[in-house]
């Protein structure tokens, strides 16, 4: 009767009983459903992005925690070496100490964050920010002969660091331009010649990435080539850009709660030392069984 | 009557709210599993022929024509036909005038060499010709995607960087040069090879430094002794390894860098992942479809 009456209105209640129904069938369905499918396996690798495994859920890791770690271990080697050929006193030990262990995070902060990002690897040289900052710290407070040593030192390492490059530099051109071996050992002079400490970039722009190593001049070693070369040395060769977030595998590492040492001083216990939480995991698996599984294991058990 | 309407208005209206709420975890549930998921992987592999269907062979091959074809070859050995003969001339001819440098060959010899280059490029145009000889523009997707396979890998062939011991201008230069000509060539290489493995190690000894912090004196004997090892081709890790054994160690590094020197590096992508990939991984993944 009433229906007959006001049908409209009916129809417009009906619609919400309708709409209610639906919502607990649906429900229903939600908390009814068993979720039988496996999860998969999560692995925690640190630094591998490159990698795809089926089933496998690679979990990226953030690695500045290690980064920190190692540059605190690159400016450890350093001090180290000052200890042992700059003979600084006691008491400037305890100095050059106490202001690497004050200092060293907001000097080197900005660097490693930026060193955390794929595009820039190779071009943030953390061993020789290392090297600058340490300087830095030693020219305010030791005397000048103390300081020459260390930047002798410097100057040996460089030496190892030239000899790397213009190695590198050889084998690009060898594979470019097919160089005889003697036109290597010339081309070797002549880059020995017009050597800059600046064209050294990182230990990985020298070796991973040939687009990082120094610009040579084609003026310099035209002289040398034949016209076959040189046509060769004026095509351009393709960019290459490697990616890696982490730092490198042969970095020494010190932990972020161990006190920096010069010598025979430790850094004061009146400064902090502030550990920074390292979540990274070198490699860590959890397995999850299928639900349904442990349900099955679960009413088992019971009586 | 009226009050009793109102108040089952409410309890509708009331209902109907919290059917609302019940409708939004819907879209977690098996009716939006059931929507299929376009897999970006799974349409790039479809699109070159990986799960074995027609791939690019199926879309953009059937609409070339014969010269189109060709182009697209020459286009992937050096952009056309011409650039392709110039870039072939001059790669081989920089490797004879390295030979030509190393050991001067005589005039009759670089007219024989010359000869063989035209023979050369003149063979690889030849073989190109073959591979395209099926094609008449109505090939099944299936033959165009052989034809694709083999437009690549003989691509690949001609573009690399090794020198072709097959090629007519090798063999011809094998048979002209006398045998002071060929020991002069050798030793030339053993030169090549030299500088590759110095630079190898040279990242190996700065990977060192850079772990162990050396002082000059150190670097100095650690360099004589990395000489000591001649022509091993040892990278970072197993120079490491070489030296914890080496007296030399023990002499002139301190308990520090000893300790250092024996510490297993963290794991980096490839060549410590694998490892785990074999110990670890693996056979987790296996007891999970267990």
């Amino acid at each position: 009767m009433k229906f007959a009456r006001r049908p409209v209105a009916h129809i417009v209640r009906l619609r919400y009983v309708v709409v209610v129904i639906l919502a607990i069938v649906c429900s229903n369905n939600l908390f009814a459903q068993k979720q039988e499918k496996l999860e998969p396996v999560v692995v925690d690798v640190l630094l591998a992005d490159d990698l795809a495994v089926p089933g496998v859920a690679i979990r990226q890791v953030n690695s500045k925690p290690q980064l920190l770690k190692q540059m605190r271990g690159l400016i450890q080697n350093e001090l180290t070496v000052i200890g042992d050929i700059c003979g600084l006193e006691l008491k400037q030990q305890q100095a050059l100490a106490d202001l690497a262990e004050s200092e060293w995070k907001p000097k080197t902060n900005s660097s490693i964050s930026k060193r955390t990002q794929e595009h820039v690897y190779g071009t943030i040289d953390l061993d020789g920010l290392a090297e600058r900052i340490v300087r830095l710290w030693l020219e305010s407070v030791s005397m000048k002969e103390q300081l020459e040593k260390y930047d002798l030192e410097l100057a040996d390492r460089m030496k190892w660091r030239q000899k790397a490059v213009i190695s590198k530099v050889l084998d690009t051109l060898q594979a470019k331009l097919n160089l005889s071996g003697v036109q290597m050992d010339q081309i070797e002079v002549i880059l020995n010649e017009k050597w800059k400490d600046r064209w050294y970039r990182s230990l990985e722009a020298t070796f991973d990435n040939a687009s990082l190593l120094p610009e040579i001049r084609p003026s310099w070693i035209t002289p040398v080539l034949s016209e076959s070369q040189r046509a060769a040395l004026s095509t351009r060769d393709q960019q290459q850009r490697f990616g890696a977030q982490q730092a490198s595998a042969d970095s020494p590492s010190l932990p972020l709660e161990e006190r920096f040492r010069v010598g025979a001083a430790v850094s004061a216990d009146s400064l902090d030392v502030e550990p920074v939480k390292d979540n990274s995991k070198p490699v860590d698996i959890e397995i999850e069984k299928p639900k349904a599984d442990q349900e099955g294991a679960s009413d088992e058990k019971k009586p | 009557m009226k009050r009793n309407r109102d108040g089952l208005k409410l309890f509708v209206q009331f209902l109907f709210w919290i059917s609302l709420l019940a409708v939004g975890p819907i879209s977690n549930t098996s009716f939006a599993q059931e929507i299929p998921q376009v897999d970006i992987e799974d349409e790039m592999d479809d699109m070159m022929g990986v799960n074995g269907n027609n791939g690019f062979a199926g879309g953009v091959l059937p609409r070339m024509n014969r010269q189109q074809m060709e182009e697209y070859m020459y286009g992937s050995l050096g952009g056309s036909k011409a650039a392709f003969q110039k870039l072939k001339r001059e790669s081989i001819r920089r490797e004879l005038d390295r030979v030509h440098s190393i050991c001067n060959l005589t005039d009759e010899q670089w007219s024989k060499l010359n000869e063989a280059i035209d023979v050369d490029v003149q063979h690889i145009e030849n073989k190109i010709t073959f591979i395209l000889s099926p094609y008449d523009g109505k090939m099944t997707p299936q033959l165009l995607q052989e034809m694709q396979q083999k437009v690549w890998q003989f691509a690949s062939s001609v573009q690399s960087d090794k020198v072709d011991k097959k090629a007519v201008w090798h063999k011809v230069l094998m048979s002209q040069l006398t045998k002071e000509q060929k020991e002069k060539i050798k030793g030339d290489e053993s030169r090549k090879l030299a500088n590759l493995k110095r630079t190898n190690q040279l990242r190996s000894l700065l990977s060192l430094q850079r772990k162990l912090g050396l002082n000059s004196t150190q670097r100095a004997k650690i360099e004589e002794w990395a000489k000591e090892l001649g022509d091993r081709e040892l990278d970072f890790h197993s120079i490491c390894e070489e030296l914890q054994k080496a007296p030399i160690a023990k002499e002139i590094l301190s308990e520090k860098q000893l300790s250092a020197l024996k510490e297993p590096a963290p794991p980096v992508p490839m060549n410590r992942l694998l490892p785990a990939m074999q110990d670890v991984i693996l056979p987790a993944m296996k007891d999970v479809i267990r």
